[in-house]
């Protein structure tokens, strides 16, 4: 049986440059991934291209997710399918509160689920428990989507919005950056709490410290010049803490 | 090297070219191309003209103008944002008083792709004086990546003058990023009490306030004497 | 005079404009086209004293040697003038004593309008006054009203029954000279509100009127008259739907508002006329003036607008803050798509000390729409320590459409500020894919997006209007995303 999430030979571009360069991956139900690689390889491209991001081209190679062609889907029926991407920098909507945000997006999925919508009054009941256990404070609930907010905030509404859709895969990228010691921790609690046997995670990162304390993987996989060069288990972080990318890099110049 | 030229009716860039030009004098009308890839800077003083700058920009070109207008009169700049990638800017400053009369048009079109263009304009008002600023941003239909922007700043001084503005964006694409702003107003109260508390008498601190308000549009000048000398003009304006 | 049984004309199809059916009611329609016997007609019919035919008759003749205006940012073929009914009233509709005299084919219409004309099954808290084609079928509360000296009756009626108010204050802010579209309505209006709010009373409840164009070649041509009287205050609402046609009808209003010393008046419309179809055929002609004095010391005059109707809008609610320390606010959203035209904006005259006026101006472009904010502020020179700012900001969603800002400021005082700020973009990417990686479908994160960006003005809107302009926006921008 393939896998939960199978990548093969995929490649994509962003207007006529080549990011994604053949980058084949599998990842299972309950498995938490991680990917490294310098700067420019092509991670952030991957989790947009994952998503659908309308200003990336796919250009060869296959995606699929539980049995369905994902490259097939738009960018919402992949949300609904249980795909979430973590934004680096989530963008701002002004105007549009958290709480009715959440609820359209909720309300989105149960729909395509064939599920009841919720109402005011059971969405409540369904964010306010994940509010209270990830520190979100009512107020934050009522500000507008992003606006305002200091980067820690940001990435802790990020990790609100993954508790709040319960997605089946999440992609975190560069979950940590700018963040200090005490916002990397909540982030990482965020990740503990939604670990389950049906849910993985794909881990963009490049916070030894964070991965190795917080999100714990089982696999990293490193990726250079758009291709996944090397496939291993937490051990591969030590060795990119002592030695860097340089023996991946070897042969592979962009 | 800067040039410097007298009632120019025509100044043509070829491509790759780049030139500094100061005038001091105008002439009816005026025609600049810029060409592909050239660059022109362009510095003007007008003392009382009437003056139609119509300017015409090739691909990646970039044309740099900051006019200083001292007195009454009407000045136009009509500009052709024609080729791709190319960068247009037109700063002014505007001082009047007395019974003087005086118009800054400015009409960018932003006729090609990737185009960007900003305008800056100052003025400070007194006596008797009026003032219009008509300054208009056009994009065309399927015009893509276009910035444009434009400011207008004026001061009135006297309780006879009168500001009159009428920014205008007009656009039709939608690949744009695009705003305009323009404010009339009066000196700040608080800086004027600052620099009294220092021993400033009030119209010192008027002058000094309304000089330094109009001179930052000297500021991007690259030629220092040309920037302080033109900065003395317009100080010796304020003191009518 | 002919009385014409006008019938159920145009099939509604299955459009996104839910308000498009037409009333099958036997209605008294002058003949078409306009004269002096017409207005003279007209006049007759509402049994009007002779100095009101004068007025009417006076902007008549002058209204002969205007022409129609031409400069706003609008497109739309010649107007022919003699071509229109200008007057249509429902048969029954002649003096309804009570809500029970009033045609049940009427009350059916409001119903399904979503303006129920029952006061027991209205929502606590809003009357109602309801013009149908030329004439107000129905106002509501209006003992309610009158135990605290506010008059709230049809504008005919308050000709009769008040006629020393109407005759001072009708014409006062928006005289017949003042422009071709007001010039006609003073010649030709029908019917309209007439709101008195006398010395220190709040009124107790929204006051709103709802208008309702039925017939067909008819034009509308109410106008309204709201008088604030010292220290008091009301809140209105205007509300305004039409059949979806397949011609153009013609919409030419006049509000005028009257704000006494430490008087406010709060004037919402969510303005919702027929935009035409898809293809650009049919919809309403809105040419509307409306106007308000801040005649007394801190009077407040506060305009919200959310504009998603009519085929072509050209509207510019004002305020004229003669009265020192008087504040003029203007919020508004307008929405265009397919082949809608919108010229709107506001005019603020500082003329009194120390008054102060706020714009806050959202436009929405899509499809084929073009939408362009005018506005003008002046402050004259006795205007000391006058205040303005202006915020205009434009969306684009589409390619094909446009956004025009076109601000005027004059400043003849050395001690008043001036500021505007505008901004025009397209409807951000980045947005749109974060919402709809969150599941949102495309349409629903335009409309959350657009909802967000309007949230400034929509909030000022009163509770039942803000939930109605919300779900209006969604409408609006139907087939905006391809």
């Amino acid at each position: 049986m393939s896998a939960w999430l199978e990548i093969t030979d995929l490649h994509a571009n962003v207007g006529d440059k080549p990011i994604l360069k053949g980058l084949s991956l599998s990842i299972n139900a309950g498995e938490v991934h991680v990917i490294m690689g310098p700067n420019g390889s092509g991670k952030s491209t991957l989790s947009n291209v994952l998503c659908g991001d309308p200003r990336y081209e796919v250009t060869a190679g296959a995606v699929a997710f539980k049995g369905r062609d994902l490259l097939t889907m738009n960018v919402e029926e992949r949300a609904r399918a249980g795909i979430f991407l973590a934004f680096q920098n989530p963008i701002e909507i002004p105007g549009v509160s958290m709480s009715t945000f959440m609820k359209y997006a909720l309300n989105a999925k149960r729909k395509a689920a064939g599920l009841k919508e919720y109402d005011a009054v059971s969405f409540m009941k369904h964010i306010k428990i994940r509010a209270q256990a990830l520190e979100i404070t009512d107020e934050m609930l009522k500000r507008p989507v992003n606006v305002g907010f200091s980067g820690g905030e940001k990435k802790r509404l990020e990790t609100f919005q993954m508790a709040v859709l319960e997605p089946d895969f999440c992609i975190l990228d560069e979950m940590d950056s700018g963040l200090d010691v005490d916002a990397v921790k909540v982030a990482g609690n965020g990740v503990k709490i939604m670990r389950s046997p049906e849910r993985s995670f794909l881990v963009i990162s490049h916070n030894i410290g964070f991965l190795h304390e917080q999100i714990r993987p089982d696999y990293v996989h490193i990726l250079v010049n758009g291709r996944v060069v090397e496939n291993g288990g937490a051990e591969l972080l030590d060795e990119v803490r002592a030695n860097g990318f340089a023996r991946f890099q070897k042969g592979t110049a962009a | 090297m800067a040039e410097h030229l007298e009632k120019a009716d025509e100044l043509m860039l070829k491509p790759n070219e780049t030139r500094v030009v100061v005038e001091t004098a105008l002439a009816e009308n005026t025609a600049v191309v810029v060409g592909d890839d050239a660059h022109l800077v362009h510095y003007r003083l007008s003392d009382g003209a009437n003056n139609a700058l119509t300017v015409k920009l090739g691909k990646n070109a970039s044309y740099d103008l900051v006019t200083v207008h001292l007195g009454s009169g009407k000045l136009s700049v009509y500009a052709d944002l024609a080729g791709e990638g190319c960068f247009c800017r037109s700063d002014a400053v505007y001082a009047l008083n007395g019974d003087e009369r005086a118009e800054i048009k400015t009409d960018f079109r932003h006729n090609a792709d990737k185009t960007t263009s900003r305008q800056l304009v100052k003025g400070a008002v007194g006596g008797r004086a009026k003032a219009v600023f008509d300054g208009g941003i056009l994009i065309p239909y399927n015009k893509k990546a276009i910035d444009g922007a434009q400011q207008h700043r004026a001061l009135l001084l006297s309780k006879t003058a009168e500001v009159k503005a009428v920014p205008k964006l007009e656009i039709y694409a939608d690949d744009v990023k695009c705003a305009h702003g323009s404010a009339i107003g009066t000196l700040n109260k608080d800086q004027l009490f600052y620099l009294q508390t220092r021993g400033i008498d009030e119209a010192q601190a008027r002058r000094i306030l309304t000089a330094a308000f109009l001179n930052e549009v000297l500021d991007t000048m690259r030629i220092p004497e040309l920037r302080d000398e033109w900065g003395r003009l317009i100080g010796l304006k304020n003191d009518d | 005079m002919a009385e014409d049984k006008i019938s159920a004309l145009d099939a509604v199809s299955g459009d996104a404009y839910k308000y498009g059916f037409v009333t099958d009611i036997e209605a008294e329609t002058a003949p078409k086209g306009l004269n002096e016997d017409i207005i003279r007609f007209i006049s007759a019919k509402k049994g009007e004293p002779d100095w009101l035919l004068d007025f009417r008759l006076k902007a008549y003749r002058h209204w002969i040697g205007l022409t129609e205006p031409r400069w706003a940012k609008v497109d739309y073929p010649p107007i022919d003038y003699q071509d229109i009914y200008y007057y249509s009233a429902p048969k029954s509709a002649k003096e309804p004593k009570t809500l029970d005299d009033v045609d049940p084919e009427l009350l059916k219409t409001y119903d399904k309008l979503g303006v129920p004309l029952h006061e027991r099954a209205m929502l606590a808290g809003v009357a109602v006054d309801a013009v149908f084609d030329s004439v107000s079928v129905a106002t509501t509360f209006r003992e309610k009203l009158a135990k605290q000296g506010i008059i709230f009756c049809s504008i005919s009626e308050a000709v009769k029954a008040h006629p020393d108010l109407v005759r001072e204050y009708l014409g006062s802010v928006v005289p017949y000279t003042d422009n071709f579209f007001a010039c006609l309505n003073a010649a030709v209006f029908s019917d309209g509100t007439f709101v008195y709010i006398p010395k220190g009373v709040r009124c107790p409840m929204e006051l709103s009127t709802y208008f309702r164009i039925n017939a067909k070649k008819t034009g509308q041509f109410e106008r309204t008259l709201i008088v604030a009287d010292d220290d008091s205050y009301v809140s209105y609402l205007e509300g305004c739907t039409a059949p979806q046609r397949d011609e153009n009808q013609l919409h030419a209003a006049i509000v005028e508002i009257i704000v006494k010393d430490r008087a406010e008046v709060k004037y919402s419309t969510v303005q919702n006329w027929f935009p035409g179809d898809k293809d650009g055929k049919g919809g309403i002609y809105n040419f509307v003036t409306k106007r308000g004095l801040c005649a007394g010391y801190k009077s407040k005059l506060s305009w919200t607008q959310v504009e998603t109707g009519s085929a072509v809008t050209w509207k510019y609610p004002s305020c004229v803050l003669k009265g020192d320390y008087s504040t003029g606010e203007f919020y508004s959203v307008a929405i265009t798509n397919n082949y809608q035209q919108a010229d709107t904006g506001t005019k603020m005259i500082h003329l009194g000390k120390n008054t102060s006026s706020t714009i806050i101006s959202k436009g929405i472009s899509a499809g084929r729409s073009q939408n362009t904010y005018r506005g003008l502020v002046r402050v004259a020179p006795a205007a000391d320590n006058a205040r303005n700012f202006s915020q205009c900001d434009s969306l684009l969603i589409g390619d094909k459409c446009g956004a025009h800002t076109l601000p005027v400021m004059v400043d003849g005082n050395p001690t008043a500020s001036v500021e505007h700020e505008a901004t025009t973009s397209k409807i951000s990417e980045e947005q749109l894919f974060y919402c709809r990686q969150r599941g949102l479908g495309a349409e629903e994160a335009v409309s959350l997006i657009v909802n967000g960006f309007c949230k400034d003005v929509m909030q000022k809107l009163p509770m039942e209007f803000a939930i109605e302009a919300t779900r209006l926006v969604a409408v609006t921008l139907e087939g905006s995303v391809g």
